[in-house]
């Protein structure tokens, strides 16, 4: 028994030993003394290598040139928004894609005057928003990037639906690249009680940078 | 001849079918038609009580065909810790959208063009002093895609941070902050809470620097950048007044193994609080096999200390 144990030792030990041994241990990460994103701007952090003093003072081997790019929001949600074919007791999904450019954290809210797909010819009927899309009820809504499952009802007051901060991006490249397409899916389920026809709303897409 | 006729009129007609055929109804928008930017993203401005000052941002057309946008001024106030921004509820520090005019608010505008709107904030006299928050909010309906269910408007906000000359209440509190000790696997994640009680914005600074506990080499400092100069260890959110915020920074290039001395660094106003810990990285199942082994010793001085026990002469 005594001898088994001893063997087991020294087994882990060698185990342990080269579990450590291969482990990636620590990286170090780059550096940069410019002002850190989000830091409020200084004029006078910017320097010119073309003024006289520049040169006058020999501080080209010692000086960090520190330039300031102004805060830039740019949206693109002109792609998609699908139109989706519904049949009774089933639940279709279609989606829409917009794509934020940001050098800061940002949000995408969506909201509507009008939450309610209406039936545009005759707008008597309609698909109310909600967040429980299931075959046999009637309803549509849409995912939140951090919903794995289940929609959310778009509302008149506008609900953060992505956030830079806290969500993956929509289509599953680098975390790093701030400029990316997100995706957003729509659910639709309906029943044979709803008449035939083309149903719309329109919903606006907000993006605003997170201070 | 009426043969002959015939035969070209046909011809006409299937040049005529074909032709139409090519003409294809108004193509749906793709990626890349419709683009609308601002800058800046945001602003700070000083406002006086029956003073009245000028602003501006620039809207620009960066994508392929042209647009039409308008200009509005909204509330801007956040709704939790998590900050989601709200343009629509209205509190005392939302009075600003109110004060905002614009001489012109609706804009046309060429692929590449750009447009400087500029609006006028009049302050009205006997307003108290502190912050007031308000969006610029640009929106264009051209993204509507008219054959789609869901028909998408774009917009764009451009927040302003403003505050009123006047009595002005600074003051914040420190309510939580956390350093992990041990992480066996998990993401190496500092955070902290801190309120606003006063009556004007102010920043938090959130540092973190990592020294290696064996060889005190600097791991990752306040200074350190990712390949896009976004810095990884140095946070600076806004806190607007009445509002908690978290700030967190999570250490994605963590190594699986090391022991690590932590210092996280939290600034406001005049407040600066530094917190040390030491911090041992282990994966899950090396843990587990540290422990086995520890076992195994243990049940190994136990078993060596019975046989002992046993192979001592008996004194009868």
């Amino acid at each position: 028994m005594e001898k088994t144990i001893q063997k087991l030792l020294v087994l882990t030990g060698i185990f342990i030993g080269a579990a450590v041994a291969l482990t990636p241990l620590t990286t170090y990460a780059d550096s940069s003394s410019c002002r850190p994103t989000g830091a409020p701007a200084d004029p006078d952090e910017v320097i010119d290598v073309n003024t006289a003093d520049y040169a006058e003072n020999g501080n080209q081997n010692n000086t960090n040139v520190c330039v300031y790019v102004d805060t830039v929001l740019s949206l693109d949600a002109a792609n998609g928004g699908d139109k989706i074919t519904m049949y009774p007791d089933m639940v279709r999904t279609g989606q829409f894609n917009v794509q934020v450019r940001s050098a800061m954290p940002y949000t995408i809210s969506l909201s509507a005057e009008e939450p309610e797909l209406k039936e545009v010819t005759t707008e008597s009927y309609f698909i109310p928003a909600r967040s429980e899309i299931a075959a046999g009820k009637v309803g549509w809504g849409i995912r939140k990037a951090s919903q794995t499952e289940g929609y959310t009802a778009v509302a008149t007051v506008p609900q953060v639906f992505f956030d830079s901060t806290t969500d993956d991006n929509g289509t599953g490249t680098d975390v790093a690249d701030l400029s990316t397409w997100h995706a957003f899916e729509i659910g639709v389920s309906v029943t044979d009680k709803v008449p035939q026809g083309t149903y719309a709303t329109e919903v606006t897409v907000t993006a605003a940078v997170k201070e | 001849m009426l043969k002959k006729t015939a035969k070209i009129l046909s011809i006409l007609f299937f040049a005529m079918t074909f032709s139409l055929g090519q003409i294809s109804p108004a193509s749906a928008l793709e990626a890349g038609d419709i683009v609308i930017q601002i800058k800046p993203a945001d602003q700070e401005i000083d406002l006086a009580p029956g003073k009245v000052v000028r602003s501006s941002i620039t809207v620009q057309n960066v994508g392929r065909l042209p647009f039409t946008f308008t200009v509005s001024a909204k509330p801007y106030q956040v709704t939790n810790e998590n900050y989601d921004p709200d343009f629509v509820t209205e509190s005392s520090y939302t009075k600003l959208h109110n004060w905002i005019t614009f001489s012109q608010d609706t804009f046309q505008l060429e692929p590449g063009a750009s447009q400087d709107v500029v609006f006028t904030i009049t302050v009205p006299d006997g307003v108290p002093g502190g912050g007031q928050y308000a969006a610029i909010i640009a929106e264009t309906r051209d993204s509507m895609s008219e054959d789609a269910n869901v028909r998408i408007i774009s917009q764009l906000a451009s927040l302003i941070y403003a505050h009123v000359e006047g009595e002005e209440h600074v003051g914040g509190v420190l309510m939580s902050h956390s350093l992990p000790s041990f992480l066996f696997g998990s993401p190496f994640t500092a955070r902290v809470t801190v309120k606003n009680d006063g009556n004007v914005d102010f920043r938090l600074t959130h540092k973190l620097n990592i020294r290696d506990f064996f060889t005190n080499r600097e791991v990752l400092t306040e200074t350190s950048v990712d390949e896009n100069g976004k810095f990884l260890a140095n946070a600076t959110p806004m806190i607007l007044p009445e509002t908690q915020r978290s700030s967190t920074i999570t250490w994605d290039g963590a190594p699986q193994l090391g022991v690590f001395k932590v210092t996280q660094t939290i600034s406001f106003l005049d407040q600066t609080y530094t917190f040390d810990q030491v911090v041992i990285l282990c994966p899950i199942w090396l843990a587990g096999a540290v422990a086995f082994f520890v076992l195994l010793i243990i049940l190994w001085v136990i078993l060596r200390l019975c046989g002992r026990k046993r192979r001592r002469p008996q004194v009868i």
